[in-house]
């Protein structure tokens, strides 16, 4: 007995040191290549070698159907794993009360005003915005959704609402299909404000009025840059569905593409295909009504492996956001999927004490830290690929607003060149010439603040800054960072921020940033800054206005952006007319899920 | 004792000497570990296991080989400050319950009870989320909520020789109450208290190492091999499955180790089983060997 003991344990270890032997095949030096442009279309050259070699090439844009397997087809049901808003679905339809913001995986119902236009400006037009942003949209680059034209004056802006465009009905609340008018855009509106002003929202709204069945008027107290973006991309709520209950999933109605028909938890939502919707396409020169698929299902899988194991088997079309960690294995298993790779909407951001007292008031410890922070090691060892986007916007902006490190002035690129000697030299400079100790707090459930401090650690110990590592429980840090405008904020923390909006970037470093303002921050030219060039509406002014506070925040380090990291889209061959956009709004890919067909021939030719 | 153990359990010797060496290695992890545990070398991020990295690097670049060893400085002071601290408390509760017995007892063991309703790691989770993580707030929450159930143990054994003519003795003579628990009650339960310390110390690793996989027990970047199991590796699992195959051989080694230790420990100091009637029956073979043959001469 005792040697069948001795023996199974000899042989199971056997077969671990085996399996690790033999686990070099797959080895960690999957080498990517990729330019550092945000998109890339992925296809595997060698599936299961012991080097998976990744190509990149960049995405076509329109190309005319050649076989008529590539004929547009309506029908099937369409399954995508959403990339926001999947794992929290309870708190979606919570969150629709005074119209929050709502998230990717419950949108595709929703009437909006204005919209992203995708065929003109996007990939599938002339490519001049990704349409990868979860949070904006540049105000060249929208068209009217429920709205068909907008007009802008000092003290108005009025939507003149298009016509024919359907509530779908809803039974559950006795409603029959019937047509968005003005007055619904009023109504709407009225109960928006009602939540949201009282809570500091749309302070620039002075009220709404409908002059007629098709002209919807918002009164302006005073122009903001960001109202075409706060009006046009807010929910519309049907006055019936105000009236029965706005959080309760059964009561939505909508005018989008598609109409919700289940909602299971944190599981699924299910929606069929809206067939009185008018939105159209056209295609090779053929219009066709929108949406092709008949059904749509937005799932929610907890699990990350749950999720590749979905894909891989077709259960899923298409999965919004997939780590880089998966994407050889995905290559080598199921070389057939189409992975693209962009540059994910949030990334880390060291913050620090920026209030009276606090070292880091000092520009130079600050640029010092930043130069001792080695970006190229972070982007190797956390993300395996990342993009080295300047702070403070995301590298998904266009040039005219985000300035690429290559044009900045050698100062600032050198900000990003890790150098630990001249980072000692600095902060001797600075009075620190032994350095300090100091304490970087993190959540302690995110892996790649995990990582990222470990890193820090080692990187900031090499000129004498000696980290005391604080990892700390979610809800502790946020009310940490946003107690009266991070006060609190001992001396640093790394924190995740959806660095989408730009005007939200630099609000977040201002006292306007209420409990955002991690950093404590209160500097007079981007109190002004902020202030001025929300008054700007002529978008180039405004672009350019834009991009000089952003050098001016890189400048002075109000905070060390980490690298924002990549995320592939993958989807299978099957799912046609999709060209790597995912966001036409805010949180809103109605339009781009609306416009995608599934050839059923080559889904069934490939086995699923 | 030794010359026994060495003997007539071979399992439990082969134990001894994997609990010894996860004792020295623990102890002598800064002459033995070829790298600092935390220095990362990203070049060299997520390599196979080869001459300069034995085990390999995780992501970060980090030597497995280095951060398992100073793993078992902390799978070592978890384990035997935990077990300590939970056997003590065993000790303490146990013997004044079983000793004095009456309303004491009863109150203190309605309180045990109560406490062993709740499931362990219940306990465990909502504490460590308002002590925070940290080596000493684990091994104090592993060692208290272990300490409390395992009272029943150490009263039972109490009770057992509570009317033994030896203390009754100590009474007559006059000892006062903490001489004879000192000198007369303490000595003859030791044998299960051992027992039960040897039986902790794997139970406390593992615990560490499940809190630490569930981000509660030690934080990173401190190695620990439960945390190691977590995070990166799982992360990474299919890129470099080393990462989460050697702290998971490394924490079944020392758990399958220090078990079978334990046992053999127990086989050899419970006077029940002495003369090596154990689980592994080496004896009871011979037992049964003579007693199937009664009228073959000897």
């Amino acid at each position: 007995m005792k040697k069948k003991i001795f023996c199974m344990g000899l042989g199971l270890l056997s077969v671990i040191l085996t399996l690790a032997a033999c686990s070099q095949a797959s080895s960690s030096t999957a080498a990517i290549t990729s330019t550092s442009s945000t998109t890339n279309v992925m296809t595997s050259a060698t599936p299961a070698t012991s080097q998976t070699a990744l190509t990149t090439t960049n995405v076509t844009t329109s190309k005319p159907p050649t076989t008529a397997s590539d004929l547009p087809q309506y029908g099937g049901t369409l399954t995508i794993f959403p990339y926001q808003g999947q794992n929290n679905m309870g708190q979606n339809f919570a969150a629709l009360q005074g119209g929050s913001a709502a998230t990717q995986a419950i949108m595709p119902w929703i009437a909006m005003l204005l919209t992203g236009d995708i065929d003109k400006y996007g990939p599938r037009g002339n490519n001049a915005f990704t349409f990868q942003l979860n949070q904006f949209v540049p105000n060249d680059f929208m068209k009217g959704d429920v709205a068909q034209s907008w007009e802008l004056t000092a003290t108005q802006l009025i939507f003149h609402i298009r016509q024919g465009v359907m509530w779908t009905g809803n039974q559950n609340i006795g409603m029959a299909a019937r047509e968005f008018t003005a007055n619904d855009a009023v109504i709407s509106w009225n109960y928006i404000l009602g939540v949201r002003q009282p809570l500091g929202g749309f302070p620039y709204i002075a009220g709404v009025s409908a002059p007629d069945k098709y002209t919807f008027v918002m009164d302006l107290k005073y122009y903001n840059s960001e109202l075409l973006r706060q009006v046009g991309f807010a929910l519309m709520y049907c006055p019936e569905t105000i009236k029965a209950d706005p959080t309760n999933w059964k009561n939505q109605v909508g005018t989008g593409p598609f109409i919700l028909s289940d909602y299971v938890q944190n599981s699924q939502v299910t929606f069929v295909a809206n067939t009185s919707y008018y939105g159209k396409t056209t295609i090779n020169g053929k219009q066709y009504s929108l949406p092709f698929v008949s059904k749509l299902l937005l799932t929610a899988i907890p699990d990350i492996s749950t999720q590749i194991a979905a894909l891989r088997v077709g259960k899923i079309d298409m999965h919004m956001q997939v780590p880089l960690t998966y994407q050889s294995t995905l290559t080598s298993t199921s070389p057939d999927i189409k992975q693209i790779q962009y540059e994910r909407g949030d990334s880390n951001k060291i913050t620090m004490q920026l209030g009276p007292g606090s070292k880091f008031r000092d520009v130079n410890v600050r640029k010092a830290l930043m130069i001792g922070t080695d970006m190229q090691a972070i982007t190797k060892a956390v993300y395996l690929n990342a993009d080295i986007v300047t702070y403070p916007y995301n590298g998904a902006l266009p040039d005219s607003i985000h300035a690429k490190l290559s044009d900045l002035p050698a100062a600032d690129q050198a900000l990003y060149t890790y150098d630990p000697v001249k980072a000692q030299q600095m902060l001797a400079t600075a009075g620190f010439p032994n350095g300090f100790p100091m304490t970087l707090s993190y959540r302690g459930d995110d892996l790649d603040m995990q990582n990222q401090a470990a890193l820090l650690q080692a990187q900031w110990a090499k000129f004498g800054v000696v980290l005391t590592l604080q990892p700390m429980d979610n809800a502790v840090l946020g009310g940490i960072l946003g107690a009266v405008n991070g006060s609190t904020l001992k001396d640093a923390s790394i924190i995740n921020w959806g660095n989408t909006s730009p005007t939200q970037a630099i609000n977040r470093v201002t006292p306007r940033g209420t409990n955002q303002n991690f950093t404590n921050l209160n500097d007079t030219y981007l109190n002004k800054a902020i202030n001025d060039v929300q008054l700007i509406s002529d978008n180039t002014q405004w672009n350019k206005m834009i991009k000089d506070i952003g050098v001016y925040m890189l400048d002075n380090v109000t905070e060390i952006g980490l690298p924002t990291p990549y995320v592939t889209v993958d989807y299978w061959p099957w799912v046609k007319n999709y060209y790597n956009e995912f966001d036409a709004g805010q949180y809103d890919a109605k339009d781009i899920w609306a416009e995608i067909w599934l050839s059923q021939t080559l889904k069934k030719q490939m086995g699923h | 004792m030794l010359i026994r153990l060495i003997k007539e359990k071979p399992l439990g010797t082969a134990g001894a000497v994997i609990t010894l060496a996860l004792l020295l290695i623990g102890l002598f992890a800064n002459q033995l570990a070829p790298y600092p545990p935390n220095a990362p070398h990203v070049v060299d991020a997520l390599a196979a296991p080869s001459a300069k990295y034995i085990l390999g690097t995780d992501n970060l670049g980090r030597d497995l080989l280095s951060r398992i060893i100073f793993g078992a400085r902390i799978s070592v002071v978890v384990g035997l400050v935990g077990a300590l601290i939970s056997v003590s408390l065993s000790t303490i509760l146990g013997t004044l319950c079983g000793y004095f017995g009456g309303k004491f007892d009863l109150l203190v063991q309605r309180f045990v009870d109560a406490w062993m309703c709740f499931p362990g790691m219940v306990i465990i989770l909502v504490v460590m989320s308002i002590l925070g993580q940290g080596m000493w707030q684990v091994i104090l929450v592993l060692g208290i909520q272990t300490g409390i159930s395992g009272s029943r143990v150490v009263r039972s054994a109490v009770i057992g020789i509570k009317g033994n003519v030896y203390l009754q003795a100590a009474v007559a003579i006059g000892g006062s109450t903490p001489q004879i628990l000192a000198k007369h009650v303490l000595p003859n339960i030791l044998a299960p208290i051992i027992i039960m310390f040897s039986m902790a110390v794997p139970n406390m690793i593992m615990s560490e190492s499940g809190l630490s996989f569930l981000g509660y027990g030690i934080p990173p970047p401190t190695p620990s091999w439960g945390g190691m199991l977590s995070g990166s590796a799982r992360a990474f699992m299919f890129m470099a499955p080393w990462m989460a195959i050697w702290p998971g051989v490394a924490l079944a080694f020392v758990v399958y180790g220090v078990n079978m230790f334990g046992d053999a420990l127990r086989d050899i100091l419970d006077p029940r089983l002495r003369g090596g009637v154990g689980r592994y029956g080496v004896k009871v073979k011979k037992a049964v060997s003579i007693k199937s043959n009664p009228g073959t001469p000897q």
